[in-house]
This record gives structure tokens, sequence and C-alpha cells, in this order.
């Protein structure tokens, strides 16, 4: 008899177990902190407007905002020549309810019609977590005001493969000292070109990489260069010097080989699968590209036959390290006249969190702006960086002009076009 | 019976119904799914077909514009940019839809919109220079019914997401004079080819439909969809190897069909597909939640929980009812355990409690047919050792059969002489056959192993089982007992004895045969009534033989016989052969025909325990002639006394007995030290008769073990096996030499049998002296019923008569015994004719035996004391008594008995006269002169 109680009871616990097991969507709401403000069961659409072809991650987190609210519709439009169109379509019958917007475009008057579709997102009635993100990553106009908030930053710096520094028995390096001696090494063992990357346009290329983050720094320490750097004041030009010099030295030394480097034929997915070739110790490039390591992994038949692990890191300009050139990349503003400025005010307050922007960035392999920077381990290093060597261009005041100069600059002096005198001397003539 | 039984089972049938039920309505379903997704394909072809007609129609409109535009350039009146968009302005209807010219050989792509720009009143200026929407422009054609198509894009002029339908047309420019190729748009919302869709909602409420080009890019993408490109969404949520993503990737971009693939929720979902057959560029693709498409699917799982629930119910109740019977089953099963430990506490009380009176029966019964000549004492004695046996035998079958029956018969192997072994059965069945005069066939394989490794005594048992019924079954002919073996190859450790037992007997008729081995079922009852058994013989050597490993086969021809036999597998210890096993046993045979007593030990002091003296007093009897000092012990602790004092060459104890136990006085005896007993074998002495006892005995330290009754011959076997040596004489010799004093010539006498004369007398001297006394008063005797008879004095006559047939079945002339009882019995009945023809034949056979004996009036006396024993005064004067008695009452038998006995002892010199003239006169039937003798005495 006590078996067949004992069976019995087993039978209506595995029922009972696995009624349990089957979660309602409003358990699975509350287990992310999130306490929805407006009625679950509203109906509307939301669209985003963008200028990426495909943003999977923000989709994602359309997916889970579906959780709470089922009847949203949302939706990311890719608008083509985003820049020109943006603010015909803010004006338009299908007006966007978030759309994309860049540092780059504070302080342009070109897209002032669009500024006057942006919602104010350091209200408080909005009830956004906006110090969920890095301090450093927030642009407050004039009056304060919040129009933009990154979901995405953008740094600069370099790929490691990891295990091919295991394999040839040597340490990432973490100073100029340790970078050129590896470099040494690696061309010791038969790599023609320790360091790669992007060549052929002065879009992202390497050089740039390599030399923005010195600039910055170097105008970091002195808001009088800085001011003059801005107003493209040529005298400005000597502050490139440092960052040119780095630039010049990485090539004359043969730590970056530019033959080996000119076959890549773009700076994002060409580069990342020469990577994934898997015998280049250290690639250059910004934060944009490592978000594309993660799908090019399959797509890759070396990788994909011969893994590695690797991380993306700061390089390392000087004996005390490198920088940490911690800007926006994508930001969302909101249309304050959308048809359904309530939901997307509530969607906003979802997405800006710790948790759901990590998430985002996760997805995207981009740089989270959160402050955790560990949750993905090839963004690790980064985290890494001592806060007195991580340099907001946007709290500096950094203005889009000043990249153009030492973008130019640089790729020339790299590719042997000018030398660093003339680069200095040429500054503010740069386009 | 266990619950696991009756659950699992159970459970395994309401597994199968459900897994039937679940596998049945799967298959319904994923026909009924099938149809379903027939249906959605269908419906996905039918929307392709829609969407192309619309295209086309948009195509065709375009085409209307250009055409319009084209005519009148080639009229010779060509139209500018500004004319060309002020047409189409006037003949488009849908204000959604606007018309774009642009010029591709323009560095900005610009042109002119037949709708102003968004937020810019008065701009009509378009300029497509940073939208990519024009890669297939090289296959735009002018050609009526090609559709020429744009990706969705972002119409600049509004940021509306919208397709354009293409085709070139030739305008004037107004600077130059010159034609100029425009390319003119018709730009239209994707929006209003979303409303083409919308009937679906209805049939397919979650539908999303896609178009892609040959890449995977989305022209219109469905909001699940995710990506840019479906291919790379594909990739993205499912994992799938480079063949299988290659081979979908083919089989949508071409083919027309249906893929069930995951979301980005990990959910399956079908895409449905199809390509447009007028544009060749761009696929059509109906996604829908897999779970919509097949929510229509046949498993009801309310059915299922239904059956499943109800199934689980009839399950316990099931088990509840069966649990209340399991428990009354319980109950009777418990009831039938203490009936039947019941009964075997009463087997094991009734084997003791029988077996102990038998043990008085059998032994007194021994000294009865040991000390007395009385013929008809004899006879009846031998029927009781007889019906005592069969009792015996039936106690231990009973026995038996239950140990079988409680599964506690164990096999229990030993080393063991075969020839040993065959010895006893041959023994017990000649005996057999011969009381039935049946005869004995012995066929024994002499390669036979001497020493074979088996459970001797449960075969001997098996074997003896099966010659006990061949006999009973056999009135005449003969029983063979058949013995060979037969090599297993490949093993030198054993062999298989084959044993057989034929017989000649009543046989078996097949429908009986399978009747032969049930427990208390006799064949032909009614017939065989009379043959004593209990039905378990064959029962129990087929119990034993299975537990050997073997069966007993049976081959029977009704009225003609049986032929009992087995194969038995036996380890082999020693290959020596057993030798001409038949020549030997008849060699044994003869000696055991001279055979007496075994042993005299007047040295030997045997101590035995047993807490009921008439058992004591049996066991004293039985070995009186061997002379050996007895003591006796009615306890255990008065034994462990005499254990301590006395020293003993054997001790018999008792198992059962109150106070102290023979298993506990054992023990007792053998703690002492240093008693004159050390080394003193201790043999139990037990009326426990159960099978597998001596193993139970020999375990609790006794030397070996014999039950009560008491089989003399065993006694002194054992004796002889447990006694010093020193103090024994064998009689055998002895014996030998007292019957070679028997004269040769009695032994060739047809007339006698030496053997039952020995027997009835006792002694070969005793034998001699009878002879001699017939002898003497043979002629006398004769010439007496002679004279009798011609006085016609039936009365005396037949007196006498009855007198020499007593005399003569003593002296062993059986023939001449029974010869004299048929006359007597006429006499008795007055058949005078019957003694007038009769007689002279008997007085003539009488005479001739006379004339035949007559030399031993020529032989020495026997030498030799005489040994028989002394009389008491009191049993002489009880004998007077029953003399007088007997012949008051003319009871004759009585008188020769009386005078049989007086014999056997040594009569003090005083009354020596006196009982020789009794005996005299009874060897001359003088039995009206005895009282006077008698009284002679004063």
């Amino acid at each position: 008899m006590k078996k067949a109680i004992s069976i019995l009871l087993c039978i209506s616990m595995v029922i009972s177990l696995a009624a349990c097991g089957a979660k309602t969507p409003a358990q699975s709401d509350s287990e992310g902190g999130f306490a929805p403000k407006l009625d679950a069961n509203t109906d509307c659409s939301i669209t985003v407007a963008g200028s990426y072809d495909n943003f999977e991650a923000l989709e994602a987190e359309f997916d889970r905002f579906n959780e709470i609210y089922p009847n949203v519709q949302l939706s990311y439009v890719k608008l083509d020549d985003y820049n020109n169109i943006l603010a015909t379509a803010l004006e338009g019958e299908d007006k966007p309810d978030i759309f994309f917007s860049y540092a780059s475009m504070i302080g342009n008057d070109k897209y002032a019609p669009v500024f006057a579709h942006m919602e104010d997102l350091s209200d408080a009635s909005l009830g956004l977590d906006l110090n969920c993100i890095r301090s450093g990553l927030i642009n407050h106009d004039a009056e304060g005001h919040v129009m933009m908030v990154p979901v995405f930053s953008r740094s600069y710096g370099m790929l490691v493969n990891n295990d091919l520094f295991e394999k040839e028995g040597l340490s990432v390096p973490t100073t100029w000292t340790e970078l050129m001696n590896v470099c040494e090494a690696f061309k010791g063992k038969g790599y023609a070109s320790p360091m790669m990357g992007y060549s052929q346009g002065s879009s992202s290329c390497l050089m740039y990489t390599v030399a923005y983050p010195m600039f910055a720094a170097t105008l970091a320490g002195n808001p009088e260069a800085l001011k003059m750097a801005n107003d493209l004041d040529p005298a400005a030009g000597e502050y490139m010097r440092p960052a040119l010099e780095a630039v010049e030295q990485l090539i004359q030394s043969g730590c970056i080989d530019l033959a080996e480097c000119d076959p890549i034929e773009d700076n994002y997915t060409q580069v990342i699968l020469r990577f994934f070739e898997g015998d280049v110790p250290m690639m250059i490039c910004a934060g944009d590209t490592v978000s594309g390591t993660k799908k090019r992994e399959s797509q890759s038949e070396a990788f994909t036959a011969a893994p590695f692990t690797y991380t993306f890191s700061p390089i390392p300009l000087t004996e005390e390290g490198g920088y940490f050139i911690d800007s926006p990349s994508v930001e969302f503003s909101v249309n304050k006249d959308g048809e359904h400025l309530d939901m997307t005010n509530e969607f906003m307050r979802f997405l800006i969190t710790d948790s759901e922007l990590n998430k985002m960035a996760s997805v995207k392999r981009l740089v989270t702006p959160t402050a955790d920077l560990s949750f993905d381990a090839v963004y690790a290093p980064f985290g890494q960086v001592p806060s007195e060597r991580i340099i907001s261009p946007e709290v500096l005041g950094i203005k889009d002009p000043l990249t153009v100069q030492i973008r130019v600059a640089a790729y020339q002096v790299g590719k042997g076009e000018i030398t660093v005198d003339d680069a200095v001397a040429m500054y503010g003539t740069f386009e | 019976m266990k619950k696991a039984l009756v659950i699992i089972p159970n459970l395994l049938i309401i597994g199968f119904i459900l897994v039937f039920i679940v596998g049945y309505a799967n298959s319904k379903a994923k026909e009924s799914n099938r149809n379903v997704i027939e249906a959605y394909e269908k419906m996905t072809l039918t929307v392709d077909q829609i969407i192309a007609n619309y295209l086309e129609d948009e195509q065709h409109l375009c085409d209307i514009w250009s055409n319009y535009v084209n005519r009148s350039a080639e009229a010779g009146t060509p139209m500018t940019a500004e004319e060309a968009i002020s047409y189409i302005r006037k003949a488009k209807i849908s204000p959604e839809i606007s018309g774009h010219l642009i010029f591709m050989d323009d560095p900005g792509r610009s042109g002119i919109s037949t709708a102003e720009k968004t937020g810019a009143p008065g701009n009509y200026a378009v300029s497509y220079k940073n939208v990519s929407i024009f890669e297939n422009l090289d296959s735009v054609s002018n050609v009526d019914g090609v559709v020429n198509i744009t990706r969705a894009y972002t119409n600049p002029m509004n940021g509306i997401q919208s397709i354009a339908f293409m085709n070139y047309v030739q305008v004037l420019d107004p600077d130059t004079g010159d034609l100029r190729t425009g390319l003119l748009m018709r730009v239209v919302p994707i929006s209003l080819l979303e409303q083409k869709l919308v009937f679906l909602k209805g049939e397919y409420e979650n539908v999303e439909i896609s178009i892609v080009d040959q890449d995977g890019d989305y022209i219109i993408r469905g909001k699940s969809l995710k990506n840019s490109n479906f291919f790379e969404y594909f990739k993205s949520y499912n994992d799938v190897s480079i063949e299988e993503y290659e081979h979908i990737k083919n089989e949508i971009i071409g083919g027309v069909g249906s893929v069930t693939i995951r979301n980005s929720k990990g959910e399956e979902c079908m895409i449905s597909y199809a390509p447009f057959e007028s544009l060749k560029v761009w696929y059509l693709l109906a996604y829908i939640p897999k779970n919509d498409l097949v929510e229509s699917r046949v498993v009801d799982w309310l059915l299922l929980g239904t059956v499943s629930v109800s199934l689980f119910l009839l399950l316990i109740y099931n088990f509840v009812i069966l649990m209340i019977y399991n428990r009354k089953l319980s109950e009777a099963a418990e009831q039938a355990r203490q009936a039947n430990e019941a009964k075997s506490y009463f087997l094991s009380t009734m084997s003791h409690d029988i077996r102990t009176p038998m043990n008085a029966i059998l032994g007194l019964n021994e000294m009865v047919l040991r000390d007395s000549h009385d013929e008809a004492v004899l006879g009846y004695s031998e029927n009781i050792r007889m019906a005592g046996n069969t009792l015996l035998g039936l106690i231990n079958d009973i026995l038996d059969f239950s140990k079988i029956e409680a599964g506690k018969m164990e096999i229990i192997d030993v080393d063991y002489s075969f020839v040993s072994m065959l010895n006893d059965l041959v023994n017990m069945v000649q005996k057999k056959t011969e009381d039935k005069g049946l005869a004995f066939h012995l066929d024994i394989d002499g390669e036979i192993p001497s020493i074979l490794h088996g459970d001797e005594i449960r075969i001997k048992q098996v074997i003896t089982n099966i010659l006990t019924n061949a006999v009973k079954y056999t009135k005449e002919g003969s029983v063979t007992f058949s013995a060979g073996y037969e090599k297993i190859p490949d093993r030198t450790d054993a062999v298989i004895l084959k044993i057989s037992v034929a017989d000649t007997g009543i046989g078996i008729k097949p429908e009986d045969m399978d009747r032969l081995f049930r427990a208390f079922e006799r064949i032909e009852e009614k017939r065989n009534r009379n043959i004593e058994g209990t039905g378990l013989g064959m029962t129990i050597a087929q119990s034993f033989l299975v537990k050997m490993g073997s069966r007993l086969r049976v081959e029977s021809r009704y009225g003609e016989g049986s032929v009992f036999s087995f194969d038995l597998e036996q380890n082999v210890v020693k290959w020596d052969p057993v030798g001409d096993y038949e020549d030997a046993f008849r060699l044994s045979l003869k000696e055991r025909q001279s055979y007496q007593e075994k042993f005299t030990a007047p040295q030997a002091k045997v101590l035995v325990v047993d807490d009921t003296p008439v058992n004591l007093t049996v066991f004293s009897g039985l070995l009186s002639r061997t002379k050996m000092q007895i003591d006796t012990a009615e306890s255990g602790s008065e034994a462990i006394t005499m254990y301590q004092n006395t020293h003993y060459d054997v001790i018999f104890l008792d198992h059962m007995m109150p106070d102290k136990d023979g298993i506990e006085t054992l023990a007792e005896m053998r703690e002492k030290k240093e008693t004159p007993n050390d080394g003193t074998p201790i043999l139990c002495l037990t009326a426990n008769a159960i099978s597998g006892m001596r193993e139970m005995y020999i375990k609790a330290g006794f030397d070996d073990y014999i039950t009560k009754p008491i089989d003399p011959d065993r006694l002194e076997a054992m004796l002889l096996q447990y006694l010093p040596k020193e103090k024994i004489t064998l009689t055998t010799e002895e014996a030998a030499e007292k019957n070679a004093e028997l004269p040769e010539f009695l032994y060739h006498l047809e007339a006698i049998d030496v053997r039952t004369g020995l027997t009835h007398c006792g002694s070969g001297e005793a034998y001699l002296a009878t002879l001699k006394r017939y002898l003497e008063t043979a002629t006398k005797n004769a010439d007496e019923i002679e004279k009798l008879w011609a006085a016609k004095d039936v009365k005396n006559t037949t007196i006498k008569v009855h007198a020499l047939k007593s005399t003569s079945r003593i002296i062993g002339a059986l023939a001449l015994g029974d010869c004299a009882a048929g006359l007597e019995a006429a006499g008795d009945a007055g058949d005078t004719k019957t003694l007038e023809r009769e007689l002279p034949k008997l007085l003539t056979q009488y005479r001739k035996l006379a004339e035949a004996l007559a030399p031993l009036n020529e032989s020495d006396e026997p030498a030799g004391d005489d040994e028989r024993p002394f009389i008491t005064g009191e049993e002489l004067s009880d004998a007077y008594r029953k003399l007088t008695e007997a012949c008051a009452n003319f009871d004759f038998d009585s008188v020769i008995r009386v005078a049989q006995m007086l014999e056997a002892y040594r009569i003090p010199e005083e009354e020596a006269a006196r009982v020789d003239a009794i005996i005299k006169a009874v060897d001359n039937f003088d039995y009206e002169m005895i009282p006077e003798i008698i009284t002679g005495k004063g």
C-alpha cells in the first residue's frame, strides 16, 4: 500500500512540477525588474528608424518588450541616405517614433529640423535611468537637456589573437616598449606584419585608429590646445606630432607592413576575415568592426577549422599603456511628435537599463554604454583601463572637424605621402 | 504475489494505450498537417499570383506613362522633363503614388518629382545620389509586360518606404535641345502593396508576407523576420550545416514549397516560398508560426488526459481491490502456513512418537524371532516384522514427501562406493523377490567407476522405490536391475549413470501414465488395493531426480511389464571398475545363507541412554548374544555421570529426552576433559527419521546415527565399525565351523531346508539335537499313526498328524509339514477319504525322511560346551504350568512351543530328567503323559 501511495505521489508531483514549469509571460516580466506603467494590452505600432542595414540586437529587444506588451508592434526600418532623409522622414506621414542620432549632429545646423523633433530624455517624468550609462557618454545641451541617449559606444584599439601569443610564448603587450619587443619577436618568428589593419582609405584606417586616441589624450590635458584644435588653428598641428610619430614609428619599425595590409579591401568584413585567418597577432580596428566578429566566426572557414580566443585591447601607445577613447556610437532619440509617444517612452524606459543595453551590446558585440564592461570577454581589457586614461571626446568637447584633420594627416603620414612635419604644418587644411 | 507484478504490467498496458493514442493521433495529425501545409502552400501561390499581378499592373501603368512620353519623342515632339512630369501628375490617380523622372547621367542622379518634398513646399527636385537601388539598372527593359522594379527604399521626397517601377523615357533637354534619356519611376509606397494582402488575415491571422531578392535581401519584410537579409536571419537562429544551408537557400530561390525553421525566439515557424515568375528576381516568403498551422492537430489532449486519468483511476481501483483480496489471501496463506507448520510439527512428532513404540515392537519382535521356536509364533512374529517394516516405510515416505513439499529437501553430495550401494539395494530387493517367488536378474556394467561423488542416500532411495514398486506390482516373472554408464565427451571427471529397472508386472495403461508421478495417487486403486503404499514412492523418486538434474522415464505395456529408467550425471572419484558384480553377489549370497550373528565381544562395554525403559530393554536384548557389557541410563544427567566414571567403547545416546536432550548431553560430554571416555565414539539413537537428519547429527558432533526402530543388522554393523577391533570376536567363522559340524548330507536332502531349520532352532547345535530327536521318534510315530488310522481313531490320528506337521516344519521339512497340515485339516473336517488316500503317502515320506536322516545316529556328538542359558526356577515353573494347561486344553501347538522353549535352556540337573521325559513325550506325541510326568514331580 505504501508503494502505491508513493507512486501516486510521484505522479502527482511530476504533474505539479510540469505545471510549475510553464511560465506565464507576466512572471517572466517581473523577473527583469521592469514594472510596466501602461496597459499591457495597449495596441499600437512603434517604428525605429536607423542607418543600420539590420539591427537584430534591437529586434531581440522588441521581442522581449513584446513579452510585456504583446500587442505593441515594433519594427526597425533602415532609411536610405539616412543623414539626408531623416529630417524629411520626421516630417512625413510615416514618421519614426525613435531614430538614430549621432553626437556629430550636435551643433550642425543641417540637423536643426531633426533636433526640433527630439524629446528631452532627461525629463524626470519619463523615468529613464540615465545613470546606468557612463556619464562621459551623455551629452547635455546648454539647457541641460538630453536629446539623445547612447545605446552603443565606440572605441579604438586592436583585436588580439591570444592563442597565437600563447603559442609563440609571448605576452600581450601593455606598454609601448613591450609592443615594440613583441612585434620584433613576432617578426623574428616569421610574421611579416605583427600588426595589421585597413589601410586602403582614410576612413577608419589603421593610422587614424592609432593616432586619434593619442591626439585626443594630448588635447585632454590642455583646454587651450583643444580650443585651437577645434578651431582648426594651424598652430594646433604641433599637438598631432606625438600621435603621428607613433604611427610613423610603427610602420617604419616594421610592426605594420602596409604591403600586407593593402589587400584588405574594406574596414569591416575584410578586416575581420583577415584576422580570422589566424596568423595576425594584432589587428588594429575600431570597436564598430569588432561588432561584426561574432557573426563572421561561422563565415570564416579558417576560423571554423581552427578557432581561437581573441580580445579587443587598447593599443599601448605609451609606457603607461593605451587609452580608452570612450565615445558614443549610435544614440537613440525619441520623436516627440510620434503618434504613440507614451508607449515609445515606455519602450525607452525598458531599453535604457544596464541589463537590456548590455544584452543588446552583447548581441551586436559593440561596446556597451553602461559601466559594466565585463559581460563580454572580448571587451574585458577595456574594463581594466584606469579611469585617468579614459577619454570622453564628447566631455572634452572634441568636434568633428578636428577628427578629420587627424584622420587624414595620420593616413597620409602612414602612407608616406607626407612627413610628420608636413602634416603638423598642414593642420586645418586636411579635408 | 508481488505488487510489482501487478503494477508494472498495468502501467505497461496503460503506457501502451497512451502511446497508441498519441501515435495514432499523431499520424492523423501529421496527415492533417500535411493537408494544412499543402493548403498553405497553395495560398502562397495565390498570394504570389496576386502580388505578381499587382506588380505587373503597376509596371503596366509605368509603361503607359513611359510609352506616352516616348511616343511623343518618336513623333518628333519630345516632351521636356517638366512636361513629362506634368503629364504624369495628371495621369496618376492615387495621391500616394508619385512619379520621379531622374537622369542617371547626372552626378547627383537628380530629377523632378510629381510630388513636392515633405516639409519643403514647392520643392520638386529629387536626388537619388545616396540611394543605392539601381544595381540592376542594366536589366531595365522597355518591353511591355516586363517588370522593372527596385527594392524597397526610402522615398527621398517623403521618407516613406516605397518601391519603384521603372522605364526609360526620351525627353527633350531644353538647354541643349537634344533628346536625353531619363529614368521614369512610378514610386509606390510599400503600404499599398501590403494592403493587397489584407484579405489573408481572415484565414491566416498571423501570416506575414515578405519578398526577398535573389540574395535574400528583403524587398518587403514581415515583422517577425529579423535582419535585412532572410538567409542571414535563417542562419542566425537555425543551427544548420553549410550543406543544409545551401540546400535551403537553393530551394527558396527558385523553388516552390515550404520549410520549417526557428524564429528569433526559437519557435518553430513555417516558411512557404514561391518565385514571382514574371519578375525572376523576387521571391515570395509567407511566414506563419507553426502552431497556427497545426493547431487543428488531431491529438486531443483533453481526450488523452481523460483517458490517462481514467486508466490511472482504474489501475488504482484494481490495485485497491487486489490489495483487499491480497490481504485476505495473505490471511488465508498465513492460516495455511500455520496449518502446514502444524502438519510439519505433527509429522515430526509422529516420526518420533511412532518410531519410539515401533522400536519396542520391532525390537522385541526381533527377540521373539530369535528366541522362539514355535512355528506359529515365528509366523506371527515374521508378520509383525513385515508389517512393522512396511509401516516404517510408509512413515518414511510421508516424512520425505513433507520435506519435499516444504522445499527443505537438500541434495548432499558425498564420495560413495557404487558397489556398496549396489549391495544394499540388491540385498533389499533380493529378499523381497525371493519372498514373492520372483526371479531377480542383475545386469551391471563391470566398467562403472568404483567411487563416485553424489547424493548416495537419495540415489539409493530412488532406486529402492523403483525396485520396491517393481516387486510390488509383479506377481510372477522377474525383476531386472540394470546399471550402466556413459562417458561425457570432453569431461574426465564425470559420467552419466544409466539405471533401469524392468519388470514383468502388471504394467501401466497409457492413460494412467500422467498420474504416475502425482502424490497420493495410486494407479488402478481397485485392482491394487491389496498392495501397500502411500502412492508417494514415484513422486518422491521423481522429485529427488529433478533435484539432481534428471528425470524418471517410464516405458510400459499394460499387462506385460514396465521399464523405469533414469540417467544421472555423477562425478568420478576413482575410475577403478567395479568388476563382475554379479559373480561377487552370487558369492556373497551363498555366504549369507549361512550367516548368523556377526560377532561376540564380552570385553566390550557399551552405554545406552534412552528415557524409555522398554527401548533400553530392546537394545540390550538385541545385543544379548554379542555378550557385550551393556550399561543403561535413563537420562542425560545420569549418562554424563556414568560417562565421567566408566570407560565405554561406544555410547548410544537418544536425541529426544526430557530435561536434557541428546545434543545437549553430547555437548556436555564433549566439554568434559580427562574422562575415561575421551575419544569414545558417541552415536545418536533417535526416532527422528526425517531425511537429512544424519547430516544434522554429524554436524551436532555425533560420530554416527542409527534410527529407531533399531535395525539389528545395522546395529551390529555399526558396532563392528566402532568397537575396538581387539575386543571383537567375529562369529562368522565360528558359525561356519558350527555349521560345518552339520553333516554335509543334510544340505543335499531335498526334503529339508537347513536354513529354515537353523532359523527355527537358533543354532546348528540345537538344530542337530532337534533332528536327532525327530529321527529317534520317527519310526515309532509313523507306526503309531498307522495303528491309530487302522483303528479308525480319526481324532487321535489327527492329533498325531498335527504334531508331525509342527515338528517337520521346525526341522525345515516344509513339504512334509505342508502335507501333514493338509491331512490335519482333512482330519478336523472328518474327511476320511482324503486320509485314506493321502495318509500312506505322508507316512512313506515321513519314513523316507527318517531313513535319510539315519546317518545322524552314526555321527559323533558335536564338540563344544553347552552355551545355552540356564533357566530360572520361575521360568521352569511357568513352563510346567503352561504345559499342564495346554494338555488339558488339547492345545498341542502350545505344548510343542513350550517344549522347544525348554530345549533352548540349560536345565538344572535335578529337573533335567523330567524335562527330557517331557520333550521325549512331545516328540513321541504322547501328550497325555505330560501332565503325569509333571505331576510326578510331586
